[in-house]
């Protein structure tokens, strides 16, 4: 607890890299060059998340994924077997796609260029007029697979046929912390999407720290992490693994409800604040006043998790000035009417301040496009935003 | 229970003004959020806030996978009072002032 007149402090509970305290460079979030190198150095070497488990239960259920940092397209599918496969959604004969629909269920796939046809392990099992073709073996042209490998029933994939460092290994101590969180209990209750003009890094930052939220959110929940002890917002404890970072996020005891609120809590949870719901892997520092806590898996993954609820963000990429972001929302399974009306105060609730969260993106990319700015400073309640850009730093300097 | 095209249970009928906000997805009740006036909101709001409580524990008798036409309506009222809470108890409006562009905004389902 924070004395009257004491200064309110994130506690950090890692290991801190060296970071410096000055100001951050402008050019990484606006030079076309840089992008070039993030593509290469982070994207093409970094576990990727693409999905969860739920969205193909059965054999044969698959979904695609549109990967534009690295100008592919990604076809996840069930086999038989019940293993989940990556492979490029790419007819080995001339490049067209073979699965068109973005999702559904197949017992195989068949491009719609010439009519290859392709089994559900990616094996090729048809080639019409296969003896106009000299010496073609089947066999070398299965489509081509893509790293793919599932933590906890988030599915990953990463563009080295052969990554280097598995997916657990890369998910490290972050992974570690969440590994007990029951996600497999929860329902998909929302997806939401945008296309912004604003760098990938610009767009994450805006969602990795808690001083925004009294003026960015001033008309949905101004007074939900900042209040008399703590005012501006900075995060209880914070926990930095590798390239990837966890932060709790405070709540202020004082915040006052709403009647919507208020009903939703009596029957289920809210992502307004409100009462505490005992899960493992939350909350790992068991810090005072506790809301949720935001974890970033590098390099454009977050699972924010909460007392009954989690959502997930991807940040994807597009051209230096253009990402897209989408963010998909769980709550724990409604057994009843009111616990059904509580994922919906959670979803619309999240959704509305989201809205808010988008709206200072494509400003700010184009005055830091404009050379006004050169550097950025940075404040310790923004220690994230630091973290983030010390970490692509890092990664685009490598060999 | 009366004969319409939008049932409801015992005691609710009187909400049956409501029939056009019944909507099956949140993406069609947010849609419609967004092109009604407050002032209509707040009547919505007003209309709905008391019956939350009785529905709800009027539901609750009802496995919730397997809800009848009627109380399946009433589910979606209750769930119509939460996507126009926020506009009436925090925004004061239909849309998220000074917010992202809602016609970029995309709500899948």
């Amino acid at each position: 607890m924070t004395k009257p007149g004491e200064k309110f402090h994130t506690d950090i509970t890692t290991q801190m890299p060296d970071m410096g305290t000055g100001p951050l460079p402008v050019e990484p979030y606006i030079s076309a060059a840089f992008f070039e190198q993030e593509r290469e150095k982070i994207f093409r070497r970094a576990w990727l998340e693409v999905a969860r488990v739920e969205e193909l239960p059965n054999p044969g259920d698959y979904v695609v994924r549109e990967i534009e940092v690295l100008k592919t397209s990604v076809l996840l599918v069930r086999g038989k077997d019940g293993q989940v496969r990556g492979f490029h959604n790419v007819c080995t004969h001339r490049g067209m796609a073979v699965a068109i629909c973005d999702k559904g269920n197949a017992q195989g796939f068949i491009c719609n260029f010439h009519g290859w046809t392709f089994d559900i392990d990616g094996r090729l099992k048809g080639v019409p007029g296969e003896e106009y073709f000299t010496n073609l073996d089947r066999a070398d042209y299965g489509l081509r697979p893509v790293a793919t490998d599932i933590w906890n029933g988030f599915i990953f994939v990463h563009w080295e046929p052969q990554p280097k460092i598995g997916l657990r290994e890369f998910l490290g101590g972050l992974a570690t912390q969440l590994d007990d969180y029951p996600f497999a209990r929860f329902n998909h209750i929302a997806r939401y999407s945008a296309r912004v003009k604003a760098n990938w890094k610009t767009f994450i930052d805006a969602f990795h720290e808690a001083y925004h939220v009294m003026m960015v959110h001033r008309h949905t929940v101004p007074d939900a992490c900042a209040g008399q002890e703590n005012p501006y917002g900075l995060l209880s404890s914070a926990r930095i693994y590798g390239p990837h970072h966890s932060g709790s996020v405070w709540v202020n005891p004082a915040h006052t409800p709403t009647p919507s609120e208020m009903l939703a809590w009596k029957y289920g949870m809210s992502f307004a604040p409100g009462d505490m719901v005992d899960l493992p892997g939350l909350n790992p520092d068991k810090s005072a006043n506790w809301w949720f806590d935001i974890n970033v898996f590098f390099p454009n993954f977050f699972i924010d998790v909460g007392p009954g609820w989690y959502f997930t963000y991807n940040f994807w990429p597009v051209a230096v000035d253009e990402s897209t972001w989408e963010m998909n929302i769980y709550q724990l399974d409604a057994e009843s009417a009111g616990q059904r009306f509580a994922q919906e105060h959670t979803k619309v609730l999240l959704r509305d301040i989201l809205y808010e969260d988008l709206s200072t993106l494509e400003f700010a990319q184009k005055a830091m496009a404009s050379g006004v700015l050169k550097h950025l400073p940075i404040s310790e309640m923004e220690i994230a935003v630091r973290h983030q850009l010390h970490t692509v730093q890092e990664w685009v300097n490598r060999p | 229970m009366s004969e319409t095209a939008f049932p409801l249970p015992e005691g609710y009928e009187d909400l049956a003004w409501l029939a056009d906000w019944a909507l099956p997805t949140e993406r069609a009740r947010h849609s419609k959020r967004l092109g009604t006036p407050l002032a209509e909101l707040q009547r919505v709001y007003d209309a709905l806030l008391p019956r939350i409580e009785p529905a709800i524990a009027y539901l609750d008798q009802f496995p919730i996978r397997d809800l009848p036409a009627a109380e399946a309506n009433l589910m979606l009222l209750t769930l119509v009072f939460v996507e126009v809470s926020p506009s009436v108890e925090l925004l004061h409006s239909p849309t998220v002032p000074d917010g992202f562009e809602p016609s970029r905004f995309e709500v899948h389902f």
